[in-house]
Parts: structure tokens; sequence; C-alpha cells
């Protein structure tokens, strides 16, 4: 592989970053439309057609709060450009590791789930995280505190 | 200071130099609040156990703009005139997660059984938690400022407290120690046993 110098521009990469500029703006703009905030950087959403309930179930589309989800003529279709991987549609899901989220918050953190008992454990989590930040908030000295006053390690 | 949105804006607090972090608080929501079982993931108030000086309860504030609201995509949430009480549409709640990326306290979260949201309700004014505390350390509090006075106030009473362990560290007075947990362990059980006989009276109705 030649490495690349200032000089020598690679079109594919260029056109890969133009097409993916687009993307997000098309994105930002249904978004704002459907006056929706979006609380993460990235993310992926897949659904197996093998476990798929397909015409029978169809609940993932009734709970898709902005209506990403759809029935395309025999399966269920996605339209990427809506989707805020929220966790609507696996908590509704009937079946486990049918539909498959993964997400990337801004602070660099990934979340992946595909099962209810995820969803749940997972929120519980960032719960816990947000009511410790908000303990620090209030006593901002406690860490330091705990830190003067720690068990001195004894020698030998 | 801007006039008060909710005239009688009301939310359970915690005076943290009196919470030993037990956790009956949790065990009394759940049995309050769940039909079968009292199972501490469903209760709405959470206890943190920091370090043995403080310990917390949190729970739904009741905030004046509260960012859960604004986030929901259904209008499944609401805030109550009078009180501002959280309130959820049951059929309208699709358990989406947004109330709760967007609460900055925690105190919102989504029931592991109905995968519907659920927040503090005060129990129609009589809020079991409060009831149930064996150090009497949660209160009804009606404003932020007044919940930050205490957790300021425990603050200062920190380094005297310090001491006052170091040296039965160092003297190895132990007996001291031992009964203050006696004391504490004689509430609890107390407590504990006035949750029992509600969760029985509660199953043979």
């Amino acid at each position: 592989m030649p490495q690349e110098s200032p000089s020598n521009v690679d079109i594919f990469n260029l056109l890969s970053d133009s097409g993916k500029k687009a993307k997000k703006q098309q994105r930002e703009e249904l978004l704002a439309a459907a006056g929706v905030k979006e609380f993460f950087a990235e993310g992926n959403i897949s659904i197996d057609k093998r476990t798929c309930w397909g015409i029978e179930c169809k609940l993932c589309i009734k709970a898709c709060p902005t209506n990403a989800l759809y029935w395309k003529t025999g399966e269920v279709g996605i339209s990427e450009d809506l989707c805020v991987y929220c966790s609507a549609c696996v908590l509704s899901c009937m079946v486990n590791d049918c539909i498959k989220i993964t997400r990337k918050r801004e602070d660099g953190t990934v979340e992946k789930f595909s099962k209810p008992k995820d969803v749940i454990a997972l929120e519980a989590k960032i719960n816990a995280k947000k009511r410790l930040e908000r303990v620090k908030e209030v006593f901002p000295t406690a860490e330091a505190y705990c830190e003067r006053y720690k068990p001195r390690k004894s020698n030998g | 200071m801007s006039p008060a949105k909710f005239e009688s804006r009301k939310f359970v607090s915690v005076d943290p130099s009196k919470c030993t972090g037990c956790g009956i608080c949790e065990y009394a929501c759940s049995t309050e609040k769940e039909e079968s079982r009292g199972n501490p993931i469903c209760s709405r108030i959470r206890v943190i156990r920091m370090t043995p000086f403080f310990n917390f309860a949190l729970a739904c504030r009741a905030c004046e703009d509260a960012p859960c609201v604004k986030a929901c995509p259904e209008k499944a949430l609401a805030q109550a005139e009078k009180t501002g009480i959280i309130m959820v549409k049951d059929k309208q709640c699709k358990g989406c997660d947004w109330c709760v990326q967007a609460c900055p306290h925690g105190g919102i979260m989504i029931h592991s059984d109905t995968g519907k949201a659920v927040a503090c309700d005060l129990c129609n004014g009589e809020p079991q938690c409060v009831e149930f505390c064996p150090e009497e350390a949660l209160e009804l509090v009606s404003s932020d400022d007044e919940a930050d006075k205490k957790f300021n106030a425990t603050l200062e009473k920190l380094p005297a407290e310090t001491e006052r362990l170091a040296n039965i560290a160092k003297n190895k007075e132990w007996n001291s120690l031992l009964a203050d947990a006696e004391k504490r362990g004689i509430k609890v059980n107390e407590k504990l046993e006035a949750l029992r006989k509600k969760a029985s009276s509660k199953k043979q109705k």
C-alpha cells in the first residue's frame, strides 16, 4: 500500500466522507422536524430475520416512538435515518436475541443489548451512575477527604 | 428567587448524617407498590452507600422544569398541577428510555416486569419509606435549598466524627461501638417485623 502524501488525495476516502456528512445532515433535519433529541453519537440496529416472528407479532413497529420500524412486504424494515437507538423495540420483543442494538455515547462508552433483561440491567446501571454523580456534586471534597483519612499501611 | 411553580411541591430527602444505608426504605416502597412480591429491584427510592459516615437515599425530586417530561416523545409523562408529582400514563408509555437518559438525578426508572416508566408518587401524601425508616433520616422537604442545607450540615460534622472513630480505634474501646450497633439492630428488627406483618396482611387480601 502506498503511503498518503498531501498532494496525493484519496478520492474514495473523500467520497465516503462526503457521503457520511450528507447522511448526517439529512438525519439531523429529519429528527429536528420530529422534535427529537439525540443522546448518542453513533449506533447500529439489526434484526435477525430467522428468529423474528414477522407478521404474527409486529410489536416492535407499534412500540417505536419515531416510526423508524415499518412493515415491508414480508419483513420488518428499518429506516436508519430515523432510529435514535432507544430500547423500546427490544423491550417489547417477544423473543431473545432478535433485535440487536449497539450504541456509543459521546464520552466513548459502548452499550450493547439484545434482550429485555439486558435493557433493565443497563438502565439500573445508568441510574446508579447518575446518583453517584449527584452525590459527588454535593460533596466535592468527599473524595479528597476519604483519601486523607485512609487507613495507613503498616510496614512489615 | 423566582416564585415557585408548584404551590405544595414536596419530595423525599435524606439526612446523610443519620442514614445508615440499611435499605429498609427500598423494601417498604416495593411492598407498598408491588402486588405480588417485595423485590427491591422495583423500588422507586434507592440507597447509595458511600462511606461509614455518609449514606444516601435518593428518589424523584419533582423538579420545577422536569427534563423527563420534556424528553418524552409520546407525551406519556405529565406533572401534577399543585404538587409537581410526575404521572405516567401507562397506555402511552412504550418503554423507550429517554426519560432515564434525561433525568439528572437518576430518579425515574423502568419497571422490570411491565416495561413502563415509574417514579416516586409519595404514596398519596403518606410516604411509606419515611414511615418505616428506623433512624428517621428520611423526611418530606419542599425545596432544593432545604435539602442541600442538610447535606452541608453533615459536611461540617464530618471532622469531629472521623476523629471520634479514630480515637476509638486507637484506644481499642469497641464496647461503645458495639452498644450503638445493638441499639440500631433492635430498631431495624422492629421495623422489619412491621413490614412483614404488612406484607402478609396484603397477601391475604
